[in-house]
């Protein structure tokens, strides 16, 4: 990639950061910050600026509004389930991490070979998965696939880091959770493609061998 | 990181983790404000803008472990600039690609900066940019709407567009964090 274009790179990083972009740009987008020290510099510059820009609205809230806002919220929160109920449900998850990452990978096909090119000059090791491709660098991994199926409406992707044998995501000081994105109800399916990056720190895995696995869950 | 309340927020989710229904509402009663702006600038609409402080943080509270790190305020005004893309797709059929929803929390945020911020500075800084910078930008951010058509609605190269928004975001952080070292 030359200066002019990488200059073209930066400017839809920012528009990223923003978070303005059409799905599959943003993916794009995902995929190239990850791999590019410049480019995700940039981003982590920018985007706590434009995180900022909720602060902007002032709109008031007079004081009897916010009485009775708070009250239905705590009525609804009164009548969630306990602590220990949630706290028995988490041994699940791992398992469920582990279902998934057997059956995963045979959802998608080879993401656009094109994009992929700028990954690769960037000196990643490409792996094929069935239908998927990853690329490696000893700090980062990324996930490229297209033709995600539809979720149902409230639910993303996220994809995980698992160490060898291991049915629960890896901890480190990087993130257990190394992305996700909402499916676009709208999307035309077929266009549809993202790119998961790891914000994990790979050296907490043995032998830097890991499994990447995906799951849907609900969003918040 | 320098800011206490970014602590703050971060001992009250473990709180809220816990189910300590008063971490959450002290969590509540600092962010409201946060995310009915938000909702209300986004969608014009007081009653739907309830709905989703109610839908946000009662979201939180089943599923505290949504936030995991970093700075609590910038990822809640994310969760709920992104349940508001939600409602305004769902109020129009978009021929348009669909907007990519970002990952709250996916990169490490500016804690420091973020932890001393409030409106008025915001506001102040959004207002020193030149107009030709801040209209794409909160386009973008409130409306909701994509860099393309961003372009079509103003008539101006999409190219232009992004540089202008690049160009904005980095004046907006100068202004920001000049603000909070002042």
């Amino acid at each position: 990639m030359n200066r002019a274009t990488h200059d073209e790179m930066l400017d839809l990083v920012a528009v990223h950061a923003l978070g303005a972009l059409p799905a599959g740009e943003a993916a794009y987008a995902s995929a190239h910050i990850a791999l590019c020290d410049e480019c995700r510099a940039e981003y982590e510059k920018l985007r706590p600026a434009a995180d900022a820009i909720a602060l902007e609205p002032d709109n008031i809230l007079h004081a009897r509004d916010c009485a009775r806002m708070k009250n239905r919220l705590m009525t609804a929160v009164r009548q969630t389930p306990s602590a220990n109920r949630i706290s028995r449900q988490m041994p699940t998850v791992g398992a469920l991490i582990a279902l998934a990452a057997a059956i995963v990978f045979g959802f998608f096909t080879i993401a656009d070979q094109r994009k992929m090119h700028d990954l690769e000059l960037a000196g990643a090791k490409t792996y094929a998965v069935a239908d998927g491709e990853i690329l490696k660098t000893p700090q980062r991994v990324v996930l490229v696939m297209r033709r995600l199926p539809p979720l149902a409406p409230g639910r993303t992707y996220q994809a995980w880091t698992l160490a060898p044998g291991a049915n629960a995501p890896v901890r480190g000081p990087g993130r257990r959770r190394c992305g996700q994105r909402r499916a676009g109800r709208r999307e035309p399916v077929a266009d549809d493609q993202a790119a998961l990056r790891s914000a994990a720190d790979l050296s907490a895995l043995s032998g830097a061998q890991f499994r990447l696995s995906l799951t849907t869950s609900p969003t918040v | 990181m320098k800011g206490g309340p970014v602590q703050d927020a971060g001992r009250l989710m473990a709180r809220v983790r816990e189910r300590d229904t008063a971490a959450f509402e002290a969590l509540y009663e600092t962010h409201q404000r946060l995310v009915y702006g938000v909702a209300m600038r986004m969608l014009d609409d007081a009653s739907a803008a309830e709905d989703v402080v109610q839908s946000v943080f009662l979201a939180l509270w089943n599923r505290p472990d949504s936030f995991r790190e970093g700075n609590f305020t910038a990822w809640i005004g994310r969760v709920a600039r992104n349940r508001c893309l939600d409602i305004l797709r769902a109020r129009k059929v978009r021929n348009e690609d669909a907007m990519a929803v970002d990952v709250a929390g996916d990169c490490a945020l500016d804690d420091e900066i973020f932890a001393r911020l409030d409106g008025d500075r915001v506001r102040a800084a959004l207002a020193s940019l030149p107009e030709e910078q801040r209209k794409p930008i909160e386009m973008g951010f409130f409306e909701g709407v994509t860099h393309d058509e961003i372009a079509r609605r103003t008539g101006i190269p999409l190219g232009t567009i992004k540089t202008r928004i690049r160009t904005g975001l980095h004046k907006l952080r100068d202004q920001l964090q000049g603000a909070v070292v002042r």
